[in-house]
C-alpha cells in the first residue's frame, strides 16, 4: 500500500523543485536519466519483499532532493545527474517492490513542474518554492517515521 | 371509409409508437444518467487514494483552536515582514510533522490541549500587540507551538486512514492556512487595517484563553 501515487509523485515534485534553478537543458537531461533510472531499477530489481526498504530510501531521498531546492545556485553539473538518478533508483525500487507500475507512468510528469518553478523563480517568487520544498520535508519526514511505527493504517488487509 | 380509418388507425399507431420511442429513449438516458450519478461503495478505500488526503486535510479546519494558531502565525509573519513572512510557514509544517512523529512512537509530551490553548494566546497577543522580535526567537516560538499541533494531529491519526495521505493532506491544509493569515497580513497597508488586525489578534488571544480555562477546569 505504501508506493502507491503520492509517494511517487512527492520525490517527481521534489525533484522538479532541485531543478528550478538548473539551466532548461540541463533539466531535460535530468528527467532523461531519471526515467532511464527507473525503468532500468524497474526491470532489474529482483521480486523480493523490499517494500518498506524501499519506501524508506524514497522518502530520505525526498526530503534530502526537496532540500536541495533551498540552495543558493541550484544544484550543476554532475550533480544534476546524481540527483535525477538517485530518485529514479529509488522511484524505481518502490514501485516494483509494490508491484505498481502504473504508480510511477502518473507520478513522472511531476518532474514537469521545474518548468513553473523556474518561471516563478525568474519573477522573484522563489519564496514559494521553498514553502513548498518544506512542505515535502515535513510530509517526508512524517512518511519516514510512520514506515517504521506499526500504525493500524499500514496494516495490509485482503485487498492487498 | 375503410382505408379511409385504416390510416387513421395506421397515423394514430404510427404517432403512438413514435411517442412510446421517445419516451423509451427518456428513460433509458434517466437510467444510464442515474447509474453514473450514483456514488461508489467507498467500504474498500484503497489506502493512498483521497481518503487519507481528504481526512487531513480537513482536520486543520475541524479544531478551531488549531485553525486560529495557524491564521495567527501567517498574520504574525506578515506583520513581521521579509524573511520572516517565508520562513514561518516553512517552520511551522516541518516543526509541526516533528511533534506529530514524536506522538507516533510514543514519545512523551506536556499536556498538549495546554500547549496548543497557550499558543493561541501567545500568538494573538503577537499580533495584538504588533510585537517585533529577531528571527531566530519568532522561530522558536513558532516552532514550539508547532511541535503541540503536530503531537495532538500524530496521536488522531485515524486508524482507516492512509497516514501517508493524510500527512498530506494535513501539511497541505496547514500551508493554505497560512496563506489565508499572509493574506489577511496584507491588509495592515490599507485604512483602519492595522488596528482592525490587531483587534482581531486580541479575539484570537481570547479564544486562546477560553480554551485554556475550560481545559484547566475539566
Amino acid at each position: 500500500m505504501n508506493a502507491g501515487f503520492v509517494p511517487l509523485a512527492l520525490l517527481c515534485t521534489a525533484l522538479a523543485l532541485a531543478l528550478a534553478k538548473t539551466p532548461v537543458k540541463l533539466s531535460a537531461m535530468a528527467i532523461f536519466l531519471l526515467v532511464i533510472a527507473v525503468l532500468l531499477s524497474f526491470a532489474v530489481m529482483p521480486a523480493a519483499h523490499w517494500e518498506t526498504p524501499a519506501m524508506l530510501g524514497l522518502w530520505v531521498s525526498a526530503a534530502i532532493t526537496a532540500l536541495l531546492a533551498y540552495l543558493p545556485r541550484g544544484i550543476k553539473g554532475i550533480w544534476v545527474l546524481l540527483v535525477s538518478g538517485n530518485a529514479g533508483l529509488w522511484l524505481g525500487v518502490a514501485a516494483h517492490s509494490a508491484g505498481k507500475g502504473i504508480g510511477i507512468a502518473s507520478a513522472l510528469p511531476f518532474t514537469l513542474l521545474f518548468l513553473p518553478a523556474t518561471w516563478l523563480l525568474k519573477r522573484q517568487f522563489g519564496a514559494a518554492v521553498k514553502i513548498a520544498a518544506s512542505w515535502i520535508v515535513a510530509v517526508s519526514i512524517l512518511a519516514f517515521t510512520v514506515a517504521l511505527t506499526p500504525v493500524p493504517g499500514y496494516a495490509p488487509d485482503h485487498m492487498e | 371509409m375503410y382505408s379511409s380509418n385504416n390510416n387513421d388507425k395506421e397515423i394514430y399507431l404510427s404517432s403512438f409508437l413514435s411517442i412510446a420511442a421517445k419516451r423509451c429513449v427518456g428513460i433509458i438516458f434517466t437510467t444510464v444518467l442515474l447509474l453514473t450519478y450514483s456514488a461508489p461503495a467507498y467500504a474498500h478505500q484503497q489506502a493512498d487514494t483521497a481518503g487519507g488526503i481528504a481526512a487531513g486535510f480537513s482536520h486543520p479546519f475541524l479544531g478551531l483552536d488549531h485553525m486560529l494558531a495557524m491564521i495567527a502565525v501567517g498574520i504574525w509573519g506578515a506583520f513581521l515582514g521579509k524573511p520572516l513572512l517565508v520562513i514561518l510557514p516553512m517552520v511551522f509544517p516541518v516543526m509541526m510533522t516533528v511533534g506529530a512523529a514524536a506522538a507516533m512512537l510514543g514519545m512523551p509530551f506536556p499536556p498538549v490541549e495546554f500547549g496548543i490553548a497557550l499558543s493561541v494566546i501567545v500568538l494573538g497577543l503577537m499580533i495584538f500587540t504588533t510585537t517585533r522580535t529577531v528571527p531566530v526567537v519568532a522561530c522558536a516560538i513558532v516552532g514550539a507551538f508547532a511541535l503541540f499541533h503536530g503531537y495532538a494531529h500524530g496521536v488522531e491519526l485515524p486508524e482507516a486512514a492512509d497516514p501517508v495521505g493524510y500527512s498530506v493532506g494535513f501539511v497541505l491544509a496547514t500551508g493554505l492556512l497560512h496563506l489565508v493569515g499572509i493574506v489577511l497580513g496584507l491588509f495592515k497597508g490599507i485604512r483602519f487595517g492595522e488596528i482592525g488586525l490587531r483587534v482581531a489578534g486580541g479575539a484570537i488571544a481570547a479564544v486562546g484563553a477560553v480554551y485554556l480555562v475550560t481545559g484547566l477546569l475539566q
